[in-house]
């Protein structure tokens, strides 16, 4: 069912990952993400896949379900794999047969970038959606861009339709689930058949939900418009953001363990030299 | 009577395996009767909803079965798909569900899955529209233009239009104004006594089917709390009442006469059964009724 | 009177009108129930009272102010709150609390303020544990519920309901209808209901019954619940109860229409058998 999918979940919880500021929590990650392509040998891996271990215990999420959130991307990993194996040129031949031609050089890349999105999703998860509601991780984005309201960026607006997609997601999916049992009720099939016949045999379930989706959006702007909405001019909030003593003693043990890990991968490369 | 759908041990699980397992049907077993009216009842969340999919194989069980004319379900392939024709299923709020250009192409849907000829699909599109009291001049409009009572009765015949031999309906009067309930069950009472099909009303409120069913399932937490016919039903007010389900405004009364000493009985669900009962204890002198 | 109407005409295609010509006038801390079938311009009336739609005729006065008065728009709509019939079409964000706190957000009421605004929403109708839940998990009836806090954070004297409890079960339903019940009775909240269950009338101080655009009937339930005739040609029925008494009464038993529940009609049933028998 459509329901089941856990991708972009977010599991209460009152860790410290929890309550970081999600500023925080966003410029960490951006931070996390740019130190992770920047690195390639084994000792900056290993300080940053520790400290993101350490994260993860600390998040008590549990690791079953951050692996769980890489079962969506394992095909991108595997692709990621073989085209790094296959297609790098360059490095000692370990293995030929016929046009196949696998180098050293090509399965320390497809591990590394392999690890890297791994690191990557993980890292996003962990500190992001798992952890952070999306309505605040919307109150951050806007707080963080909000500089960019100066060049006329509709920030507020922007984020108040990323509160909406979120809110209507679960609702539509399981509207999408339902017109789908009754279709298939009438007999429509949407297994069989070649590529245009299956396209074919998405209207009658695209049409309903797309009338129903402007039918939502019409009544819920009505009901905001009714609760005074008047965009986001003069508009106050519950959840007020403020950096904690705590967050900026974690804002600092980030930046030095990403230093660190940035440094380690100038001084010692073990040898292997990347383009 | 023989016995038209039979479910024997059924057991669905959603998600099994994740932090949002949840079983939404416990071994659960009985039968449907050709030609009843059968009311299935129970609170949000007893079931109600995953047990009649798979009545007409949109679900297959985890275990257990289902059968029709004493033939399981899934038996084979053809066979699945013959059932999702014969046993027609009217969802909750189903004009949500409406998508054609014309009143006429959406209710010719079903037919035209079921790959009849053009002859027999505009016969049935005219037999469904006047059986749930639709004018002829409707067909070629746009389902959209029309309103809410309307459209749930395009939406039903589409379903109707296949001919089912058992008709399934979540909920098919809710949001109705009092007018339109009416109208609605009466057309339903008049396809079960037309064509002797099947009728499974899928319901949380009583009021309204009570006087119209033959005989009801109580479902409560994925299990089935108990079967009979109304006056069996509602002569257990309190099981019900505590199962979250509310109970004719009849047997409700019935049920305080009785606590206060006066011999009404307990099997009493229609207005008319308890003026009927009252009437008598009153001309009586109160000693029989 | 909070609500006041004055010839009110409305219509949505021109020679069309949905409203002919209402004269309402609705008092304050009143508990009215709107009834008629569908198109009989129930909704339409509703959606004047917070300023949704704006009358093509006549006036519409919330605590004395004219509706048509751009100026004092969110006045209006602070004064007199809505809720829709389809809890997921009017909930905008993505937990609970930051829901109720969506309309004195717009106000610009401040913390601590709003903080104890939205607390107390909440626990008035009964979801505080609920206050970091998810909407779309919550029920129908919860759902509604949290619709209701919503609006009771913005601090209206009016609270206007189009069909709450249409797409609720019956567990849902009277939660929801309690709740309301509560805040017109402790909170002194001008309540209008709209909907199709005339049992849930029976809880109003007032029914107004409208047919074609205009008021068919206005009195009390016990007053309008005695016309089952007039009732059943508007396209509506009467509650149960008051069914039995008009059927005891045809038959020529002592009947009472005043009781509408069923506490009540048990009551006078029980008195009339035992003083036959004496």
């Amino acid at each position: 069912m459509l329901k089941d999918i856990t991708l972009g979940q977010f599991f209460p919880g009152n860790s410290i990952i929890h309550k970081m500021d999600p500023r925080l929590k966003l410029v960490i990650t951006v931070l996390y993400i740019t130190a992770l392509f920047m690195c390639h040998g084994p000792v900056p891996y290993i300080i940053l896949g520790g400290i993101l271990i350490l994260a993860v215990a600390l998040s008590k999420v549990g690791f079953r379900q951050v692996t769980r959130g890489l079962k969506p991307i394992l095909i991108l990993l595997v692709i990621t794999t073989l085209f790094n194996v296959f297609y790098t040129n360059g490095g000692q031949v370990i293995f030929s047969w016929k046009f196949i031609t696998i180098t050293d050089y090509g399965v320390y890349n497809a591990f590394y970038m392999v690890l890297r999105i791994a690191l990557l999703i993980i890292a996003t998860f962990t500190l992001l959606t798992y952890t952070t509601s999306p309505i605040m991780l919307t109150d951050a984005l806007e707080s963080v861009l909000s500089p960019l309201k100066k060049i006329k960026v509709p920030v507020h607006e922007l984020a108040m339709m990323m509160t909406i997609a979120l809110r209507f997601i679960p609702t539509l999916l399981e509207e999408t689930d339902k017109i789908m049992s009754a279709q298939k009720s009438r007999g429509a099939d949407f297994e069989s058949g070649g590529l245009i016949r299956r396209a074919k045999a998405l209207i009658p379930i695209l049409i309903p939900l797309f009338i129903s989706a402007f039918r939502r959006a019409e009544e819920l702007a009505t009901a905001m418009e009714c609760r005074c909405y008047n965009g986001g001019e003069g508009r106050t909030k519950l959840r007020v953001m403020k950096f904690a003593m705590r967050d900026y003693v974690i804002l600092f043990v980030s930046l030095a363990v990403l230093a660190l890990a940035i440094y380690s991968d100038y001084t010692c490369t073990f040898g292997v030299i990347l383009p | 009577m023989d016995n038209i759908i039979e479910v024997l041990n059924l057991t669905h699980t959603y998600g099994a395996d994740t932090p949002f397992e949840h079983t939404a049907i416990e071994d659960m077993s009985f039968e449907i009767k050709q030609g009843e009216i059968l009311g299935l009842i129970g609170h949000t969340g007893s079931g109600k909803s995953t047990l009649i999919q798979h009545l007409n194989g949109l679900l297959k069980p985890d275990s257990g079965m289902v059968k029709f004319c004493g033939r399981d379900i899934w038996d084979d392939k053809q066979f699945t798909r013959e059932v999702r024709f014969s046993v027609g299923l009217v969802f909750q709020y189903p004009e949500y569900q409406l998508f054609e250009e014309t009143v006429e192409r959406d209710i010719a849907f079903g037919p035209t899955n079921m790959k009849l000829s053009e002859d027999e699909i505009r016969e049935r599109v005219l037999y469904a529209a006047r059986s749930v009291g639709l004018d002829d001049s409707i067909l070629l409009k746009s389902p959209f233009e029309l309103s809410g009572g309307q459209k749930r009765r395009v939406a039903l015949a589409g379903v109707i239009a296949m001919k089912p031999k058992v008709l399934i309906l979540d909920e098919p009067t809710a949001g109705l104004d009092p007018e339109g309930r009416e109208e609605i069950l009466n057309y339903i009472k008049n396809y079960n006594k037309e064509t002797g099909a099947t009728i499974v009303f899928v319901t949380h409120s009583m009021e309204d089917i009570a006087r119209v069913v033959d005989r009801i399932v109580v479902l409560e937490k994925s299990k089935i709390l108990m079967t009979g016919t109304p006056k069996e039903v509602f002569s257990r007010t309190e099981d019900l009442i505590r199962a979250g389900l509310t109970i004719p405004v009849a047997a409700e009364i019935a049920g305080k006469l009785a606590k206060k000493g006066i011999p009404v009985s307990p099997a009493i669900y229609t207005i008319e059964q308890l003026a009927d009962a009252i009437s008598t204890l009153y001309a009586g002198g109160g000693k029989n009724a | 009177m909070i609500l006041k109407t004055e010839n009110l005409e409305y219509s949505y295609t021109e020679g069309k009108p949905t409203l002919k010509g209402l004269n309402i006038e609705i008092p304050e801390g009143q508990y009215v129930a709107i009834l008629g079938h569908n198109g009989s311009g129930k909704s339409t009336l509703l959606k004047h009272f917070n300023a949704i739609l704006l009358p093509t005729g006549g006036k519409v006065y919330v605590s004395g102010m004219d509706t048509s008065n751009e100026e004092l728009l969110f006045e209006i709509r602070t004064r007199c709150g809505m809720v829709f019939q389809n809890p997921d079409n009017q909930i905008v964000a993505t937990i609970t609390e930051e829901d109720v706190a969506f309309g004195p957000e717009n106000l610009g009421v401040p913390n601590p303020e709003l903080r104890a605004r939205v607390d107390e929403a909440l626990k008035t109708v009964g979801m505080y544990e609920f206050r970091s839940h998810a909407p779309h998990m919550l029920s129908g009836g919860q759902k509604q519920r949290i619709a209701i806090a919503g609006i009771i954070a913005m601090r209206p004297s009016c609270i206007a309901l189009d069909e709450p409890t249409a797409m609720l079960d019956p567990i849902g339903r009277r939660d929801v209808l309690d709740t309301i019940a509560k805040l017109n009775r402790e909170e002194n909240i001008t309540v209008l209901l709209i909907t199709h269950h005339m049992e849930e009338a029976l809880f109003a101080d007032r029914v107004i019954v409208m047919d074609e655009g205009t008021v068919a009937l206005d009195g009390t339930p016990c007053e309008i619940f005695a016309q089952v005739e007039k009732m059943e040609s508007l396209g509506l029925t009467v509650p149960n109860t008051v069914k039995l008494m008009h059927t005891l009464q045809s038959r020529g038993l002592p009947a009472d229409l005043n009781a509408v529940t069923t506490d009540k009609a048990a009551d006078f049933i029980a008195r009339i058998l035992e003083d036959k028998i004496g």
